[in-house]
C-alpha cells in the first residue's frame, strides 16, 4: 500500500528521470563532428572546489555501485573507460580491457538503436589511439566525461534520446549474466508479472540516525528476516523500476521541506494524490497563530461528509526511524484531505488553553507538545510519542494513557506547568473525554469553575486550592526560595487530603501576618481562598487522586496561578496608571 | 454454494501481525488477516492429508487499531543439528548477546474475526467431504485443536470458538491493495527449500521452491472475500 502510493507518486508528481539515469558530475564534453572528428574538449566546471570534478549532469548510471567488476557505463563514463586512460596507479592492461568493453556496450547501442550520433561515436572510437592521445590541461581520467555532437548530447536524459534510454532500461534490467538469472514473479507493488529484483536500488537518504550512506525501506539482510528460502528482497517480490520509483519518491519528500518534518529520531513524510494548496507542514510544524485561527473560523464540518467521497483528494503520511541499515515504518495513514483539515481543526481547538499570564492562547506544534513531557528530549524521546501525537492531530486518533502519566509525573517532578505542558493535557483528557462521549467543559479561556463530574471537580479545585495556598505563603514570607510547592506538589496531587488538610491549616499564621502587613492584600487573599474553599469541602477533601484526576489537579493550579499573575498584572498596571495620573496632575497645577 | 456449507469460525487475541512481505525486516501487519493466517488457523484446529482448506470470507469484527513493539531478536535461524550435537556433547552454547537484532513491529491491536472456509478434498480422498465438515464442527465446539492457533506470528495466540451468530462485520469499506493469497509451493529439484508433501502413497519430503501469491484485497463493509 505505503509503496504502491509512493509508486503513483513518482509517476504522476514527480518529473523523474528515465530508467537507471542519474545525476553524476560531468567534468568534459568530447566534441566531435558529424564526420566522426575530434574538434576539442569543453571543460565543464573544474574552478571551485564545489566543481572540480565537473557540473551535475543526468546522465545513465549504474544500478549498483561499480566496484572491482568491468562495468561500463553508457556513454558517459570516466577517463578510463571512455578514452582508456589510465589514471596515476592504474594497470595499462585492465585499463584497455574497460576501455574495450565501453567500445562494446557503444556497438551494442547502435545495433539496438541505429542512433546516428551513437554512429559517430563509435566510429571516432574505433579510430582513437590512447596513446596518441592529446589531452587538455588538467584532464584526470577518473572524472566523467561524455560525448557532444553538434548541439546534441545522446547521454543526456532529454527526450530526443529516447531509443537509447530504453536500450539502458532493457540493456540494465537483463542484458549481463547476473541479472537474467532473476526470477519472475509477481511484484507487489504494480501486480504485474515481470522480473523482479534481488538487491532493490535507490537507498532511503534522510532519516534520522540511519546510516549515512541510505537505509533501506524493504530488505532481508539477515537470515532471520528471510523466509521459504528467499534470499534478501526476493520474499517481497519487487520489479526494479518499481522500487526505483518509490524509492525515489520517498527520497524526494524527504528532502523538500514543506512535505516532511522531523521530530526527534523521526520522521514524517506527508503527500496527497493531487497536488494541495494546503500546507500541512507548517501547522504541524511550528503554527502560526494567523493561520490557526483562519482554520478554526472555517467552515469544515465536524462530521464525514459522504456524499463527494472518492472525488476528495487522498492524503497519506509515514512515520519513519531508521534502525541501522533498515528504515522502520512507525505508522502509516491514508485519509482524505478534507477529512485532515477536519481533524486538524480539531487538534488546535483541543490544544487551546490560556498561558500561565492568563493571556489568549497559542497554538502548538507536534515537536513542542511533545518535548514538553520529557526532562531532556534530545536524549529521551521515544519515537512513539510524536507519533501518537501526529496521528491524533491528522485522524483523531486517540493519544495513550502513558503519555498522561509522564506528562503529570513532569509536573510533580518539576513543580512547573509550561504553556505546551498544559496543552497537552487538556489535549489527552479531551481525547479521552471524547470517546467515552463525556461533556466537554470548557478549559480553554480562564474558567475557575468548569463544569466537571464531582470526583473531578475536587481535584480541580484542590489544584486551585494548592496554587492559592502557594501565593498565600510567596505573600507572608516574601523572597523565600523553596515554596511549599518545591515541597508538596508530588504529595499533595496524588494524596489532596493529607497534605492539603494541614496546609490550610499551616496559613493561617502566614494570613495573619499579611493582615498586619497590608490589609488590602489580605482582604483579597483571604476572598479568593474563601472563594475556593466553598466549592471544596476541607473536610471531604479526596484521598487519593487518579492519574487523569491528578492532571486535572495540575490544570486547577495552572489556571489559579494564572489567574493570580493576571490579577497582578492589572493592579501593577493599575497602581502605574494612577501614578502617572497623580503624576500629570501634580504636573498640571 | 454460499454460507450454508461453508465451515466458520470465530477467532480472537488480543495482538494480531500479519506481516507484509515487504517489511518483514521491520515488521508492518497488513489491516486484516491474511487468507494464509487464516488457513493457519483452521489446519491447527483440524487437518488432514486428504483435504485442503479453501479460505472463501474474512468478517472483521473489531475496529483497526495498531500497536508498536520493539523487541531484541536475533539475526540467526535456530539450528537443530548444532542444538543436537550440544545435547551430545555437552559443549557449546548460543550467546544471543552477540546475534542481536533490535527489531520493530508494527502490529494490530484488539482484533477479531470469522473466517469462513470450504473444504476441498484431494484426488486420493475416499471419504464423503461431510466427514470432515462434521469432525471440524465438532473440533470447534470442543475447542480442540492440534497446536494453539495463532494470529499471523506465534507469540500472538488465536483463541477460537463456533461463531454463536450475533457477529456483525465493522462498517468499513476500503481498497488494501495487493495482498498475500498463500504461498504456493512448486517442486524442483534445484529447489531452495524441503518440504513434506502428501498424496494417494503417504507423505514424502520434496525439494521445491515457494512461489507467494497476491491478490487485489478490497474490504467491504467489514468482509474480506477470497477469489479464487
Amino acid at each position: 500500500m505505503i509503496l504502491t502510493k509512493l509508486k503513483e507518486f513518482a509517476e504522476t508528481r514527480l518529473d523523474l528521470p528515465p530508467e537507471m539515469y542519474g545525476k553524476t558530475k560531468v567534468r568534459w564534453w568530447i566534441e566531435l563532428n558529424p564526420q566522426s572528428q575530434l574538434v576539442g574538449f569543453t571543460p565543464r566546471g573544474g574552478d571551485s572546489k564545489a566543481t572540480q570534478r565537473g557540473l551535475e549532469q543526468t546522465v545513465p548510471k549504474l544500478p549498483k555501485k561499480r566496484t572491482v567488476a568491468i562495468q561500463p557505463v553508457l556513454l558517459a563514463d570516466t577517463g578510463e573507460y571512455v578514452l582508456g586512460i589510465p589514471k596515476e596507479g592504474s594497470k595499462l592492461e585492465r585499463v584497455s580491457k574497460c576501455h574495450q568493453q565501453f567500445k562494446e556496450l557503444v556497438q551494442a547501442c547502435v545495433a539496438a538503436t541505429k542512433d546516428p550520433a551513437v554512429q559517430t561515436i563509435l566510429n571516432f572510437l574505433n579510430n582513437w589511439d590512447p596513446s596518441q592521445a592529446q589531452l587538455p590541461e588538467g584532464f584526470d581520467p577518473s572524472d566523467v566525461v561524455t560525448f557532444r555532437i553538434g548541439k546534441r548530447i545522446p547521454a543526456d536524459a532529454n527526450p530526443e534520446n529516447q531509443a537509447i534510454q530504453e536500450f539502458w532500461a532493457r540493456y540494465t534490467a537483463g542484458g549481463d549474466e547476473e541479472e537474467s538469472s532473476l526470477p519472475v514473479m509477481m511484484c507487489l507493488v504494480t501486480g504485474q508479472e515481470t522480473q523482479v529484483v534481488d538487491r532493490l536500488p535507490e537507498p532511503i537518504k534522510g532519516i534520522p540516525d540511519g546510516q549515512p550512506s541510505g537505509t533501506s525501506l524493504v530488505s532481508a539482510n539477515a537470515d532471520a528476516f528471510t523466509s521459504y528460502g528467499l534470499k534478501n528482497s526476493l520474499t517481497s517480490p519487487i520489479s526494479r523500476s518499481a522500487a526505483e520509483k518509490f524509492g525515489k519518491a520517498l527520497n524526494y519528500l524527504l528532502a523538500e521541506e514543506h512535505t516532511h518534518l522531523r521530530v526527534g529520531s523521526s520522521v514524517f513524510v506527508f503527500w496527497t494524490r493531487d497536488p494541495e494548496e494546503f500546507d500541512f507542514f507548517s501547522y504541524l510544524d511550528k503554527p502560526q497563530a494567523a493561520d490557526v485561527q483562519n482554520l478554526l473560523k472555517s467552515a469544515l464540518k465536524g462530521e464525514k461528509n459522504y456524499s463527494v467521497q472518492g472525488h476528495e483528494n487522498e492524503f497519506y503520511a509515514l512515520s519513519l526511524t531508521a534502525n541501522n541499515a533498515r528504515a522502520v515504518v512507525r505508522s502509516w495513514l491514508q485519509t482524505t484531505v478534507p477529512d485532515v483539515q477536519r481533524h486538524l481543526k480539531q487538534w488546535f481547538q483541543d490544544q487551546q488553553i490560556v498561558d500561565p499570564y492568563g493571556q489568549p492562547s497559542k497554538p502548538f506544534g507536534i515537536y513542542a507538545l511533545a518535548a514538553s513531557a520529557y526532562r531532556d528530549p534530545a536524549k529521551e524521546m521515544q519515537p512513539t510519542v510524536p507519533t501518537a501525537l501526529l496521528r491524533c492531530a491528522l485522524s483523531g486518533d486517540p493519544l495513550p494513557d502513558s503519555l498522561l502519566t509522564r506528562a503529570t509525573r513532569r509536573i510533580a517532578v518539576e513543580g512547573e506547568i509550561p504553556h505546551a505542558r498544559a496543552a497537552l493535557l487538556k489535549l489527552i483528557l479531551l481525547s479521552h473525554w471524547r470517546r467515552t462521549s463525556r461533556p466537554m467543559p470548557d478549559l480553554e479561556a480562564l474558567n475557575l469553575n468548569p463544569e466537571l463530574d464531582p470526583p473531578d471537580q475536587a481535584a480541580y479545585h484542590c489544584g486551585r486550592l494548592f496554587a492559592q495556598l502557594e501565593i498565600i505563603q510567596r505573600a507572608a514570607q516574601r523572597g523565600i526560595n523553596t515554596t511549599l510547592v518545591d515541597r508538596y506538589y508530588s504529595a499533595a496531587s496524588t494524596t489532596p487530603k493529607k497534605i492539603l488538610g494541614d496546609l490550610i491549616a499551616k496559613a493561617q499564621p502566614h494570613l495573619a501576618k499579611i493582615r498586619k502587613d497590608s490589609k488590602g492584600t489580605y482582604e483579597a487573599l483571604e476572598r479568593q481562598l474563601e472563594e475556593i474553599l466553598v466549592r471544596l469541602d476541607p473536610a471531604a477533601l479526596p484521598t487519593s487522586l487518579t492519574m487523569q484526576q491528578q492532571s486535572l489537579f495540575g490544570l486547577g493550579y495552572y489556571h489559579q496561578r494564572a489567574d493570580n499573575r493576571r490579577r497582578a498584572a492589572e493592579g501593577a498596571e493599575k497602581k502605574k496608571q494612577s501614578q502617572m495620573d497623580t503624576q500629570g496632575e501634580l504636573n498640571h497645577d | 454454494m454460499g454460507y450454508g456449507n461453508w465451515l466458520s469460525v470465530k477467532a480472537w487475541g488480543d495482538f494480531a501481525c500479519f506481516t507484509r512481505p515487504e517489511f518483514g525486516a521491520e515488521r508492518v501487519s497488513y489491516e486484516v488477516m491474511t487468507p494464509s493466517a487464516a488457513r493457519g488457523i483452521l489446519e491447527a484446529i483440524f487437518w488432514k492429508p486428504e483435504f485442503t482448506w479453501q479460505v472463501r470470507e474474512i468478517w472483521v469484527l473489531k475496529p483497526i487499531r495498531r500497536f508498536s513493539i520493539l523487541r531484541n531478536e536475533i539475526t540467526t535461524w535456530q539450528s537443530e543439528r548444532s542444538a543436537q550435537g550440544w545435547s551430545k556433547e555437552g559443549v557449546g552454547g548460543f550467546f544471543a548477546e552477540d546475534d542481536r537484532a533490535q527489531r520493530h513491529t508494527l502490529c494490530l491491536r484488539d482484533v477479531a474475526y470469522v473466517i469462513w472456509a470450504d473444504i476441498n478434498l484431494k484426488p486420493h480422498a475416499t471419504d464423503p467431504v461431510a466427514k470432515y465438515r462434521d469432525q471440524f464442527r465438532r473440533r470447534v465446539a470442543q475447542g480442540q485443536c492440534h497446536h494453539q492457533p495463532y494470529l499471523g506470528t506465534r507469540e500472538f495466540t488465536a483463541y477460537f470458538s463456533e461463531p454463536d451468530g450475533t457477529e456483525q462485520p465493522i462498517d468499513l469499506s476500503d481498497e488494501l491493495g495487493l495482498m498475500l493469497q498463500d504461498v504456493g509451493f512448486v517442486e524442483d529439484a534445484a529447489g531452495a527449500i524441503h518440504y513434506l508433501t502428501h498424496d494417494g502413497q503417504g507423505s514424502r519430503i520434496v525439494k521445491g521452491n515457494a512461489q507467494p501469491k497476491f491478490f487485489r484485497a478490497r474490504l467491504e463493509h467489514g468482509v474480506l472475500r477470497i477469489p479464487g
